[in-house]
């Protein structure tokens, strides 16, 4: 007797964790976890965190690795899952932090930056200015400046519209060459 | 130029990830950033503890205060139950589980702003703590734990519908449920049930019950629930032609709801038959675009209304009678729509907290004994 029809069509079990699937995320984790990390890097300027959330990202998409539509697509998946935890972990910041602590924060990781000494000075203005920036311009700012996505795949990655990704990204630069022409 | 060599600079800043083997150890400990850290799961619950217990005081404010074999306090143990349920399964890694516990509260939520703006008096204080209780379990978990396979439902379209409209399938049928029941709380004493149905007598309990609109809206919504979570077809038909006979129902007063309850439920279900219209439409061949039902700003008007619907259940206490006495009719409103198109003045509290109408042959002062010819006796 055939099972009733799904609704929409349902994933192959997932494989157990076997040695197989030991080698299987390790070679996912060679292919993707540098990229997922670079950009977790850029939107966060904090190295630790970034690790921190690239692992995250992993283990989110071994548990769901079943339910990956398009294989080919597994890097815009994997940094979908990695920027969803980068939004949750923001949030719970915000919520931990008050505004007078966000105020010092954010003055702690200016002092940071000044006093690696090993950076050039253009990379600590860049950092000081993208630290000065919210959340969403940054996010905007690093995907179309630095990474050099269309404003298609910012808008799809960042779940709003074209029209939004650009204002932010435009302002963002406003923002990050100000900084620059002040110091100069 | 500067700016330019700056960017240029980031670019080439290579920052190496840590190694898999430490992803492997999480994955062997058990880490899972899906589900919800301690912290969140011990605000989860003491919301949940906060709603059950709204409903404890209320079962008790029924049994002490009220008549003690009037049946609310046995109407509340649905949802009591179901809280219970839901703190014991919250860190379960189980999708459905975790569906049914968004389900609960969210069902919880509702129950908690109808019973402080629209109930009875005597139980409107329990509203604000059943209502915030649920508000505060569902800030704390927002997403987190539905990310999550299941072993029947694993889409891999539309997971984001699927997933709305099997939880608001759930809520809906144990608000359904608990109306429906909260209707037949009346069983113990003479006089059928509010609402039209069926009668049939539960022979061990020697008790009659109606089978109310409520109360078979409600199961025919766990049904389609069921089904949805198991992925049918059949099911999100079921779940529209439920939803719009509900809809039809709740604003056409055969519900025994009160016109904002009705206009509220009429409401969620207009959302649930429009979850369903991409999904019907791609199973039936349609190229339709697989979009998140709730994009930011919508989660975020969720959010907004979740705490819209937290005040709402602490402002509606502090309604004046004359506006909110109008519909203020028994614990979900019982005939209020009547009594609101008709213009006829509120009932004093003595008959509303027990829940007969003006005139009603069964009201009686509460210092006169209860009848006992016909307890748990058919009519």
């Amino acid at each position: 007797m055939s099972a009733a029809p799904k609704l929409v069509a349902v994933p192959a079990p997932a494989p157990e964790a076997t040695t197989e699937g030991d080698d299987a995320l390790r070679e996912l984790y060679e292919t993707h976890a540098s990229a997922v990390n670079q950009r977790l890097y850029w939107l966060t300027g904090n190295a630790d965190l970034s690790r921190d959330l690239t692992q995250d990202t992993f283990l989110v998409a071994l548990r769901r690795l079943d339910t990956v539509k398009d294989p080919d697509a597994m890097g815009s998946w994997l940094h979908g899952i990695a920027y969803n935890l980068l939004r949750d972990h923001r949030r719970s910041q915000q919520r931990r932090r008050g505004l007078w602590r966000r105020w010092r924060s954010r003055n702690e990781s200016a002092e940071l930056a000044e006093g690696d000494a090993g950076e050039p000075q253009l990379l600590r203005t860049l950092e000081g200015a993208l630290r000065g920036l919210d959340a969403d311009k940054r996010d905007a700012f690093v995907l179309r400046q630095v990474e050099g996505l269309s404003l298609e795949e910012a808008a799809a990655l960042l779940d709003v519209s074209i029209k939004t990704v650009s204002y932010r990204a435009l302002k963002a630069e406003e923002h990050v060459r100000a900084a620059f022409d002040s110091t100069s | 130029m500067s700016y330019d060599r700056a960017l240029q600079l980031l670019k080439t800043r290579s920052i190496e990830p840590a190694p898999v083997e430490q992803v492997l150890r999480g994955r062997d400990q058990g880490l899972d950033p899906q589900m919800p850290d301690a912290r969140q799961a011990a605000w989860a619950r003491a919301g949940l503890s906060l709603s059950a217990l709204g409903f404890v005081v209320m079962a008790v404010l029924d049994l002490v205060i009220l008549s003690p074999i009037h049946g609310r306090a046995f109407a509340v143990l649905l949802p009591m139950l179901m809280l219970f349920w839901a703190i014991g399964n919250l860190s379960t890694r189980d999708l459905g589980r975790q569906m049914f516990v968004r389900a609960v509260a969210w069902s919880s939520l509702l129950i908690g702003v109808v019973v402080s703006t629209w109930g009875l008096r005597v139980f409107s204080w329990t509203g604000p703590a059943i209502a915030i209780g649920a508000g505060i379990t569902l800030l704390a978990l927002r997403g987190r734990g539905l990310g999550l396979s299941s072993g029947s439902f694993r889409p891999l379209a539309f997971r984001g519908h699927l997933l709305l409209a099997a939880v608001m399938a759930m809520a809906d049928a144990q608000t359904l449920l608990f109306s429906g029941i909260v209707d037949n709380a009346q069983i113990f004493v003479a006089g059928p049930p509010p609402g039209v149905g069926l009668e049939f007598i539960v022979p061990l309990a020697a008790m009659r019950m109606v089978l109310t609109p409520p109360l078979w809206c409600g199961l025919i919504m766990a049904i389609a629930a069921w089904g949805i979570v198991r992925l049918r077809t059949w099911a999100l038909l079921l779940n529209i032609l439920a939803n719009v006979a509900i809809a039809a129902l709740a604003l056409g007063e055969s519900l025994s709801l009160s016109l904002p309850v009705a206009a509220m439920l009429a409401t969620t279900a207009a959302v649930q038959v429009l979850l369903s219209v991409p999904i019907l439409a791609s199973a039936f061949g349609d190229k339709t675009p697989d979009r998140p039902p709730l994009g930011r700003r919508g989660a975020r008007l969720a959010r907004l209304l979740l705490v819209a619907l937290m005040g709402l259940s602490v402002v509606g206490l502090a309604l004046p009678n004359h506006v909110s006495g109008l519909w203020r009719v028994g614990w979900v409103g019982t005939g209020a729509a009547h009594d609101v198109r008709q213009g006829s003045r509120p009932e004093p509290s003595l008959y509303r907290a027990r829940g007969f109408r003006m005139g009603d042959k069964r009201a009686r002062p509460l210092d006169e004994p209860r009848p006992t010819t016909n307890v748990g006796g058919p009519r």
